[in-house]
């Protein structure tokens, strides 16, 4: 079994920051990848600062210790750390509704990684978007023009008020008292943070409805509830990437710091830009308006001219 | 199209209906463990991912607050894995 001073879990802009930011002050540090997306360009971003990165693993176990088991190509291999950094982002939001279950009601993101990855369409090309999140709105509408789909119906159903007919209607996509045939209806009702991993290592965890459901608690330094654990960037709140980047540094740093790697002000300065830039990170915050939202799905509407 | 009456499906991997869950809550689950034991729901491959959320909105919705209800409790595997594949873990060859 490979033994090193920090894992960091997921390699989304949190992941890779809390790895560079451990390496940089000399912890023997791996990063590990779900995926294979990017690994060349994440291998030569992590080369300079000599973080180990395993990519195409998938972390299915955790425990104390700590160990973490994952299924690679290879098999299965084991990982023994210090200290672990949960990076592992968020998965996207879905409901069940009437019809939920038919073939061709889908996540947004699924679909999007038909579209652009594999390169193929389930079934028909006529796509109702539901939902009310602009950006996974705006990136889906784009790609299903490149790929010759038709965008039918645009619903703003917001899963919250989420009326079981309401989303009905919107599934078989009636707008405006008309039915429109659709082939596919993809959900973007955002994201929310993924704590399985978190919840493995039986992190502590509270609700809050602006940071997007379930989160870990986490001190100051972003550790958690188990020591040795820090959860950094989307699995401990819907936020930015430069939020994430920058909990990731923390993380790295704080993790690194508490093996006794001298880092410096590098926590203490990473800590209060977190607290100033991003206040509720940690702490309980208020319901953000999010007026972004409305403006973008509006611009979408304006520009298919419906 | 679709009927009033079809179920809908809260928890797809064991295809428990929003309405069991609701029935659950009725019988007296305070918690997203409890309706877990009592439908099912959340024990199949996805873990949860998916329904644990809106479980805990439902028990929400019925007058639990959210702090209570808790994340079901999670245990490896959070990923499928195949038997032969534990087994290449284990460190005394199966007898």
């Amino acid at each position: 079994m490979r033994s090193f001073d920090i894992a960091v879990v997921g390699a989304g802009p949190a992941g890779v920051a809390a790895a560079a930011s451990a390496a940089r002050l000399d912890a023997t540090v791996v990063l590990i990848s779900e995926t294979t997306d990017e690994t060349g360009q994440l291998r030569s971003e992590l080369s300079s600062t000599g973080a180990g990165f395993m990519a195409g693993a998938q972390v299915w176990g955790a425990w104390p210790g700590y160990e973490l088991a994952m299924h690679t190509a290879a098999g299965a291999q084991l990982v023994r750390a210090s200290r672990v950094i949960v990076a592992t982002g968020s998965t996207a939001i879905t409901r069940s509704f009437l019809g939920s279950d038919l073939p061709g009601v889908m996540t947004g993101e699924g679909l999007l990684r038909m579209l652009k990855v594999h390169g193929v369409w389930p079934g028909g090309k006529r796509v109702a978007i539901v939902g009310d999140d602009a950006e996974a709105i705006e990136q889906l509408d784009l790609a299903i023009d490149e790929a010759g789909g038709e965008l039918v119906a645009l619903i703003d159903a917001n899963p919250v008020a989420r009326s079981t007919n309401g989303v009905l209607t919107a599934i078989g996509s009636r707008v405006d008292g008309e039915w429109t045939e659709t082939d596919i209806a993809a959900l973007c009702w955002g994201r929310r943070p993924d704590i399985a991993l978190a919840l493995m290592l039986e992190c502590g965890t509270r609700y809050s409805g602006s940071l997007g459901g379930f989160v870990p608690v986490r001190s100051q330094t972003l550790e958690s509830t188990r020591e040795g654990v820090y959860l950094c960037g989307d699995c401990a709140g819907i936020g930015s990437v430069e939020v994430a980047r920058l909990e990731g540094a923390l993380a790295g740093a704080a993790a690194s710091e508490s093996l006794g790697h001298a880092s410096g002000q590098q926590v203490a300065t990473l800590q209060k830009r977190l607290h100033a830039e991003h206040p509720g990170r940690i702490l309980a915050v208020h319901e953000d308006e999010m007026p972004w939202r409305q403006h973008a799905i509006e611009s979408v509407r304006a520009r298919r001219g419906s | 199209m679709n009927s009033e009456h079809e179920p809908v499906l809260t928890c797809r991997c064991y295809e428990v209906a929003r309405s069991d869950i609701e029935a659950a809550i009725e019988r007296g689950a305070a918690t997203v463990n409890d309706v877990k034991r009592m439908t099912r729901a959340a024990m199949g491959i996805c873990q949860g991912i998916y329904c644990v959320p809106e479980i805990a909105e439902l028990l929400a919705r019925a007058g639990q607050p959210h702090d209570s209800v808790a994340p079901m409790t999670a245990r490896p595997p959070a990923r499928l894995v195949s038997l032969a594949e534990l087994e290449s873990l284990s460190p005394e060859p199966a007898p």
